[in-house]
């Protein structure tokens, strides 16, 4: 019964009952909006010739793999950090970023080395590197997992490998040549405007499959964040709850690295303006509200990168960081 | 009284001697307007000077500021307020392809003794084994080795900006040991703007006449293309340059080096905004302004329809790919990776402009070419 409970719940969260639902809706609200605004300047051309096509084919895959990438993100930073019991948790903290890039280098590197760079074929292979990166540290941090007792052991492995990978990244910049370098760093500047309509659907599995462990584990997740005792009173193997974090937030976030590039705080910040409308850290309530704090941080940065200076697209991940670093800083310095 | 005489005659051939030897040594004042400056046709950020027996050479940072990058001369006066005299040209470091290039062209590359990288040098004089791995590479991998340089012991170095750091590297290591030329040949936005800069290296190597008449070539041939483009043009077919990056376009404003050279032979470049510089837009915004365009040149690496798909496969919403009217410049990419379009194509930029003369004609063959190729 207690497992079903929120953990943790401030009293003065206990008197805003009320205001919770509001404050869900509100930012509901303002996804919508984000989106329309979003939408909107294409929609309108609809009617023109080729307006179809552009929308279509060009626009609508955008801003869905913006709203998709900011759900999965979201909840990838959710699970995070509840397994690490750390608000400060994210991809990048566990290695799965470091690693998609070292995936992404080494496929533009090696392409050009093969002369696959003419037949395209190297710009068709970067999503599956990113992916295979990602993969890879997810299936040490896996192996190690069954060794590693202490949760910070494994924060470590993570930090030592994104070290690792970061290092090894470094190496094949150096050698590579001007365009290789080009094509990497445009990768790893993060956008939705590369994804295709296809791709939307594998972006979309990834948050379903972590929406499903998530609603089917959120008792026990709760339950693991006031302690490994807890887990296990319940008659749950804590083990086997680390597995499923692991496996639920890696993978969400290796594949939206694959097809976005590396898209940084919205992991770390959706999951916080989540647990601060809903007052508390359980995770039924935060599944919605994270998602749509995660949806209309990358859709606002989105239409900021795309509108704020005419005829010239800003870098995602410049945007986010603007954004987040104040509001992380305001949070951390509220908590304390 | 003989001995007085004497003395007199020593004491005024010693002020003699200490006067005509203080004339030679003491800084004239550079009197800008005892110095004759030869008008460009086309560069905006070099200019060269006469006066008497000095000659002397300005680098500007840019067109607008005309903020001195560099200020020298040449010649009998030992020095001259506010220009550093160059004094020796025997062991010079190239930073640039395309400087190397030029001193090829004027046959001074035999002063050479390091380059930034030898795989950027297509120079058809330094293609030699020999040659080629005698100069050293002081930048191999972008940043500067300052082991490298001081290796090569230059008395003269032509820099280009690549970074803060590389500058005030190479200011430290030259201080009272080597000239160094900052050269910003590659700011100039028209194409013969930045072919004129063999002035300037001619200037240097005191082949002044050669470089003049190098580009009063080149010049008149790239001249008499556009007016010939000018007057056979019934149509003018739009043009898009570059390729997609991971769903973002590097599109080149309208007063832009590569935009110049498509006005020149007749063609319209597309482009997001007016200006000398580039935007990034995203592959949204570039099908929407590239849907109608005719031709499309400087695929970059991609040199086949196949690979320009795969980068991003909804580049078929433009109609110049659709027609397979898609051109790289990779026809004389040579096996160590070097391109004789970036350096000899700004050397000789009638001969990109013959090339895109020929692609915007129906009329003309484009089997001709000297750089350009169609992506099969």
């Amino acid at each position: 019964m207690q497992q079903s409970q929120a953990p943790i719940s401030s009293s003065s969260a206990v008197n805003r009952r009320g205001l919770r639902p509001r404050l869900t809706l509100l930012l509901g609200g303002i996804l919508g909006i984000i989106l329309l605004l979003d939408l909107e300047p294409y929609a309108t051309r609809w009617l023109q010739p080729g307006g179809d096509i552009i929308f279509w084919d060009l626009h609508f895959p955008r801003v869905f793999a913006a709203a998709i990438g900011g759900i999965a993100l979201s909840w990838s930073g959710l699970m995070m950090q509840t397994l690490f019991r750390n608000p400060l948790a994210g991809p990048f903290l566990i290695g799965i970023t470091p690693g998609a890039t070292f995936g992404v280098a080494l496929v533009t590197y090696l392409g050009a080395s093969m002369g696959l760079e003419d037949s395209g074929t190297s710009f068709a292979l970067q999503p599956l590197a990113a992916l295979g990166g990602a993969m890879l540290v997810l299936s040490i941090q896996l192996l190690l997992q069954k060794k590693l007792t202490q949760l910070h052991s494994l924060l470590l492995v993570g930090l030592v490998l994104g070290y690792f990978f970061g290092a090894a990244v470094d190496i094949i910049t150096q050698t590579a040549q001007a365009q290789q370098v080009k094509q990497f760093v445009m990768w790893g500047m993060g956008g939705f405007d590369r994804v295709l309509p296809s791709q939307l659907i594998l972006l979309g599995s990834s948050a379903l499959i972590g929406l499903l462990i998530l609603l089917y584990h959120r008792h026990a997740f709760n339950a693991y964040l006031l302690g490994d005792i807890h887990v296990e009173s319940a008659g749950k193997s804590v083990k086997n709850l680390r597995l499923w974090l692991i496996i639920g937030s890696a993978s969400m976030a290796a594949i939206v690295t694959a097809y976005c590039g590396p898209v940084s705080f919205v992991g770390l910040i959706a999951p916080h303006l989540s647990r601060k409308i809903q007052g508390t850290e359980s995770h039924g309530p935060n599944i919605l509200t994270s998602a749509f704090a995660g949806a209309a941080l990358t859709l606002t940065a989105d239409l900021l990168a795309n509108q704020l200076i005419p005829n010239t697209v800003l870098p995602i991940n410049a945007i986010l960081s603007i954004i987040g670093a104040p509001v992380v800083i305001f949070m951390l310095a509220r908590k304390d | 009284m003989k001995t007085q005489r004497v003395l007199s005659a020593i004491t005024t051939l010693s002020a003699l001697i200490l006067g005509l030897a203080s004339c030679g040594e003491h800084p004239r004042d550079a009197n800008k307007s005892d110095i004759v400056w030869i008008k460009n046709a086309y560069a905006t950020l070099f200019r060269v000077g006469y006066s008497g027996t000095d000659s002397f050479l300005e680098l500007y940072t840019d067109a607008q500021s005309k903020k001195i990058a560099g200020a020298f001369h040449w010649g009998t006066s030992a020095a001259i307020q506010g220009y550093e005299k160059l004094k020796d040209r025997s062991k010079i470091v190239s930073l640039s392809a395309i400087h190397t290039g030029m001193l090829a062209e004027l046959n001074a590359h035999r002063h050479l003794v390091g380059v930034e990288s030898r795989k950027y040098i297509a120079h058809p004089l330094l293609q030699e084994k020999s040659t080629i791995n005698s100069l050293s590479e002081v930048a191999p991998d972008g940043p500067i080795l300052p082991e490298k340089l001081a290796f090569c012991n230059p008395t003269l170095m032509f820099g280009t900006l690549s970074s803060i750091e590389d500058k005030q590297a190479i200011e430290r290591q030259a201080k009272g040991k080597f000239s160094v030329l900052w050269c910003n040949n590659h700011l100039e936005n028209h194409p013969l703007g930045r072919a004129e800069w063999i002035i300037a290296f001619g200037w240097v190597m005191g082949k002044a006449e050669k470089a003049q008449g190098q580009f009063n070539t080149v010049k008149k041939d790239y001249e008499s293309l556009v007016v010939e483009a000018k007057k056979s043009a019934g149509t003018h077919p739009k043009v898009i340059t570059n390729c997609v990056y991971n769903g973002m376009w590097f599109v080149p404003q309208y007063s832009s080096y590569v935009s110049q050279f498509i006005r020149d032979a007749g063609g319209e470049p597309i482009t997001a905004e007016n200006g000398t510089g580039s935007n990034v837009v995203n592959i949204e915004k570039a099908v929407g302004l590239f849907s109608e365009a005719d031709i499309w040149i400087n695929t970059d690496l991609c040199t086949t329809l196949n690979c320009l798909k795969s980068s991003d496969p909804r580049v078929q919403h433009i109609k110049a790919f659709r027609n397979g009217k898609a051109y790289h410049f990779n026809k004389q990419l040579q096996a160590n990776g070097s391109n004789p379009y970036w350096d000899m194509g700004c050397i000789y930029p009638n001969r990109i402009l013959s090339d895109l003369f020929h692609i915007f004609r129906d009329d003309l063959p484009t089997d001709s070419t000297y750089y350009y190729d169609i992506c099969k």
